[in-house]
């Protein structure tokens, strides 16, 4: 009982919090607009950004779609590779001493560099952005499902021991099950840097997506276009986020409580 | 007739010269010196010793998931390493697994031997019934108390009915209530399976009430300084505490623990 209500307060400060803050930003942001009159190119105030939203919508809408393609099948993409290699990581120290240092080496060339690279070779369509968002989104997770697997109670592996387990059973009634809660961790921070992926591809090379549509807007000083584009990004990145958050409450609730 | 008496004769647990140092910060740290002991079939016995002397260690060797440094573990004439899986183990922690509720915490040992969980839920119910634990199936772990979650555990090592079974403290923590009851139960279904326990307790009141046999071990390194007969029969559901010989034998071992 205490924990659900303490769970609804929660949620209400989760919420209503940081709608306040933005709230009382934008009316700032509008009446600084109108009191030093702002040119709309320079900065536009926030209801201008909403006309343009309105009047733009199935444009917006058009390129959202293109974005959210990229980087939910960069994502997908790069969790099936990232647990794979996490498991075989943690089941071969060949694996491990051949493959891991590699992966973590390879996150000190940034990937914006090799987007130019990967466009000569793939292309301008969509593979190559779906690729620079798994390459992106690939590190968090597989770096934290190896701690995961790692982390695994050593009292309960030797009872699963114990009652007969084999390697294969050990692997996926105990190990996997107890890494969750790190995978977790490695989706929400893959997905949020998902969306920096796909934009950075899109800015290279591309003819749609939002990325895109920035790039278009801003030296034709469209600027409201380019807040408009920022505001769509933001609501995926969220949206995708929250998702992936939920999903974790339902499946790894219990990693609260095993403490207890 | 004459063929159950044989069988209760045969020897099924054999331990025999073991011995296990660990190295502690560059000592050597003797935690086992020279074990020594057969177990008949179908007996239960108890080991009762201090804290920190190595209870856990042995029986860690008794399963199979450690080796001694000499001696071997003979179970039905195999090397216990081999019956890695045909034991009943009921550790000291519970370990029972967060993200399942109590049922399928119940049937892991039956699904890791391959039977469906389904079929494993038909086989527990019964003795979830017998637990008390019925109106907790859907429970998660952390929901339920701490004497429920060592009876899950314990419903859990006997499951799968292992001819073997070994209890590290299997009341650890609880109140003399909840221990009792689940005494009880403990020795009811070790009569009906006719099952070779080995338990590890503190407590050298609860291994009278429930062994054949108890053996007091000493500090450093760990040994067995006494073992005594206890001559009591098991048909007596709950051996009367109060008895003058109960008493005799209880002031017998707490002083061979102290020496
Ligand atoms: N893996 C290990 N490495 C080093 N020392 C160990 C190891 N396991 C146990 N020991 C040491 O062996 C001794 C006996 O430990 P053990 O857990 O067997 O004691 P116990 O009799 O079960 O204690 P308790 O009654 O508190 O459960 C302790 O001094 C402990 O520090
Ligand atoms: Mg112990």
């Amino acid at each position: 009982m205490i924990n659900k209500t303490h769970e609804k307060y929660d949620l209400i400060n989760i919420i209503s919090l940081p709608t306040l803050v933005i709230l009382s930003l934008l009316i700032i942001w509008q009446i600084i607009t109108l009191i030093l009159d702002i040119p709309k190119w320079l900065l536009p105030s926030p209801i201008t950004i909403l006309m343009e939203i309105y009047n733009n919508f199935s444009l917006l809408i058009r390129h959202s779609l293109v974005t959210i393609q990229e980087i939910f099948f960069g994502f997908i993409f790069a969790l099936i590779l990232g647990i794979a290699l996490a498991i075989s990581i943690d089941k071969s120290s060949v694996v491990e001493k051949s493959i891991y240092p590699l992966v973590i080496a390879s996150q000190t060339i940034p990937i914006i560099a090799i987007t130019p690279l990967l466009l000569v070779w793939i292309g301008y369509g969509i593979f190559t952005k779906i690729i620079i968002v798994a390459l992106i989104s690939f590190f968090p997770i597989v770096v934290n499902m190896v701690d995961g697997l790692r982390s695994t109670d050593i009292s309960i592996e030797k009872m699963a021991i114990t009652l007969g387990a084999n390697k294969f059973q050990l692997l996926t009634l105990i190990r996997i099950p107890s890494s969750l809660p790190y995978l977790f961790s490695g989706m929400k921070i893959g997905i949020s840097i998902s969306v920096i992926g796909a934009v950075i591809g899109e800015w290279v090379g591309a003819s749609s997506g939002l990325g895109y549509l920035m790039l278009q807007s801003a030296p034709r000083f469209q600027t409201s276009l380019v807040f408009a584009s920022i505001f769509f990004l933001s609501i995926i990145g969220i949206s995708l986020f929250t998702f992936i958050q939920v999903l974790e409450y339902k499946l790894v609730r219990w990693n609260r409580f095993s403490n207890y | 007739m004459a063929g159950d008496f044989f069988l209760k004769g045969i020897t099924i647990i054999s331990i025999e010269n073991i011995k296990k140092t660990f190295m502690v910060k560059n000592n050597q740290i003797e935690v086992i010196g020279n074990i020594n002991i057969q177990i008949k079939k179908g007996k239960f016995i108890s080991f009762v010793g201090p804290s920190g002397c190595g209870k856990t260690t042995l029986l860690n060797i008794i399963a199979g998931l450690e080796s001694p440094d000499s001696g071997r573990v003979i179970i039905s004439s195999k090397p216990s390493k081999e019956m890695i899986g045909k034991i009943g183990y009921m550790h000291q922690k519970d370990g029972l697994l967060p993200w399942r509720n109590v049922i399928d915490n119940s049937v892991l040992g039956l699904e890791i031997n391959g039977i469906k969980r389904t079929q494993a839920y038909e086989i527990v119910r019964p003795l979830m019934k017998q637990f008390g634990l019925s109106e907790f199936e859907e429970a998660m772990p952390w929901e339920i108390s701490g004497g429920m979650r060592q009876r899950v555990a314990l419903l859990r090592t006997v499951a799968y009915e292992p001819e073997v079974i070994l209890l590290d403290e299997p009341f650890g923590a609880l109140d003399a209530l909840t221990r009792e009851d689940l005494q009880f139960w403990l020795l009811q279904l070790y009569q009906k399976l006719n099952q070779t326990v080995i338990m590890i307790t503190h407590d050298i009141e609860e291994a009278l009430i429930l062994s054949d046999k108890v053996c007091v071990l000493n500090d450093s390194p760990c040994s067995i300084v006494k073992n005594i007969d206890v001559p009591f029969e098991k048909s007596e559901k709950h051996r009367n505490t109060s008895n003058v010989e109960f008493a005799k034998l209880k002031s017998e071992l707490s002083y061979a623990i102290r020496e």
